[in-house]
């Protein structure tokens, strides 16, 4: 008899049903991930998939997935997705929604997919105002490629590439994409958030649902950035970077809604 | 003299560590030897195999469709690779995490061994990899165990030189599956 059964079978004796009150989302499919221990991309993604689940989104939801740890989205969630090639998520998430009006349209990229190879594609589709969702996972680093140097490494900050840590006189300083994109009439919504504290994380859930919400209602192009640990490449342990996130990353990527045009 | 080994399990097994091991060995008892590396793009976990080819002469190919020895570490390479190795060929595989039910294959030979287990025992359970290689040099008298020992030095970098007696250990207890079924022993 599994878990669950042995629980129903108890409470039938005792006279009372027990209520599942939390399960995976029907949006994820019921697979293992592979991220690390500590990785935030398994939290991000199933608040993600949460917000699909609540506005009823799954069967006419395309995701774009993007390159990096972040590839393997068609493995997670139980959505159609089409794979774009490294930082064009944007371009082609234009094209989808521009050829599938009615379809949901996200991508979901990393710092290096979206803030180096794909600076390009993320300005000109937001700065156009397409109606698709970006959800931009910032963890300061290249991750999958061996923790080199993005363009949101913060000053300081030891990399592969940046062993003796990034010099903003030469290096320049990080990319703020939340700050950059806001400045562009085409955006409707844009908010920073983290998932490394209880708080943050509810912050989170509702900021990503109110993105979700603008693409659902016609009101524009919706972009949230997720601060995100990455233990592997930081060279910490799942706790320590859990706390970079919230005693280093804030600091210089501040979180809140730097714009929101409909003020849902 | 030519031996050609593929070997196969998930990120973190050792497969790769295992690979260079031999390779190594290889070359210490003066032999020519390629190896030819391959994993999937996960941080942590998914896919490694590696081929290894040692020969007196010229390796040759470092590819190899159907190798003569496929050692298996897990279901997935089960699955995938089981059906290359050539006839005539020899499936070293761990049964600790493989199921072998399903599999019919009568023209190669099985070495069954439940590497997880044997790795356990010795109190390593994260050398699976090594009983897997002293297995394989037992069998197939590629390497010997000394070079192999010897090896250690140049597959592991310096900060983990203090775990050379502990493989050494897996490396005996994975030859000593062989040994002790003394019709598997290569001569």
């Amino acid at each position: 008899m599994d878990r669950l059964a042995r629980g129903d079978f108890v409470n039938k004796h005792r006279g009372y049903r027990m209520q599942q009150v939390f399960k995976r989302p029907a949006a994820l499919k019921d697979v293992q991930t592979h991220f690390c221990p500590g990785c935030h991309h398994g939290t991000i993604h199933r608040l993600v998939a949460e917000a699909l689940d609540e506005f009823e989104l799954q069967k006419k939801t395309i995701g774009v997935a993007s390159i990096g740890c972040s590839v393997f989205l068609y493995h997670y969630f139980d959505i159609d997705v089409i794979e774009a090639p490294h930082g064009r998520a944007p371009a082609v998430a234009t094209g989808v929604k521009r050829a599938r009006p009615d379809s949901f349209v996200f991508t979901y990229q990393g710092d290096g997919d979206l803030a180096a190879i794909g600076t390009a594609e993320i300005i000109h589709a937001a700065n156009r105002g397409e109606d698709i969702t970006v959800i931009f996972v910032n963890n300061t680093t290249y991750g999958m490629t061996g923790g080199q140097m993005a363009p949101t490494t913060l000053p300081g900050q030891k990399t592969s590439t940046s062993p003796y840590g990034r010099r903003p006189e030469k290096d320049g300083f990080p990319i703020r994409v939340t700050e950059l994109l806001s400045g562009l009439e085409g955006v409707a919504f844009a908010a920073r958030t983290a998932v490394n504290t209880p708080k943050n994380l509810m912050d989170a859930k509702r900021q990503i649902k109110k993105a979700f919400q603008y693409q659902v209602e016609g009101k524009g192009f919706s972009f949230v950035e997720v601060l995100s640990a990455c233990p592997t490449n930081w060279g910490m342990s799942a706790i320590e970077a859990n706390e970079r996130v919230g005693h280093e990353m804030v600091e210089y990527f501040k979180l809140g809604v730097f714009k929101d045009t409909a003020d849902l | 003299m030519r031996h050609d080994m593929f070997m196969s399990g998930f990120g973190g097994q050792g497969v790769l560590l295992a690979g260079t091991l031999l390779s190594h060995a290889a070359i210490i008892e003066g032999k020519n030897v390629s190896f030819l590396p391959s994993y999937g793009v996960e941080k942590r976990g998914g896919a490694a195999n590696c081929t290894v080819v040692i020969a007196d002469g010229d390796v040759g190919s470092p590819v190899i469709g159907n190798p003569s020895v496929g050692v298996i570490l897990n279901q997935l390479s089960m699955d995938k690779y089981a059906g290359k190795i050539k006839p005539g060929g020899i499936c070293i595989v761990n049964s600790s995490l493989v199921d072998m039910s399903g599999f019919s294959r009568e023209d190669i030979e099985v070495i069954s061994l439940p590497m997880n287990s044997i790795a356990l025992k010795v109190g390593e359970p994260r050398m699976v990899n090594m009983v897997a290689i002293g297995a394989y040099a037992a069998r197939t008298g590629a390497v010997s165990l000394a070079s192999l020992a010897e090896a250690l030095k140049l597959s592991l970098p310096e900060r983990n030189h203090k775990y050379i007696p502990a493989n050494i250990r897996v490396l005996e207890a994975g030859a000593a599956e062989i040994s002790q079924n003394s019709e598997l022993a290569a001569l």
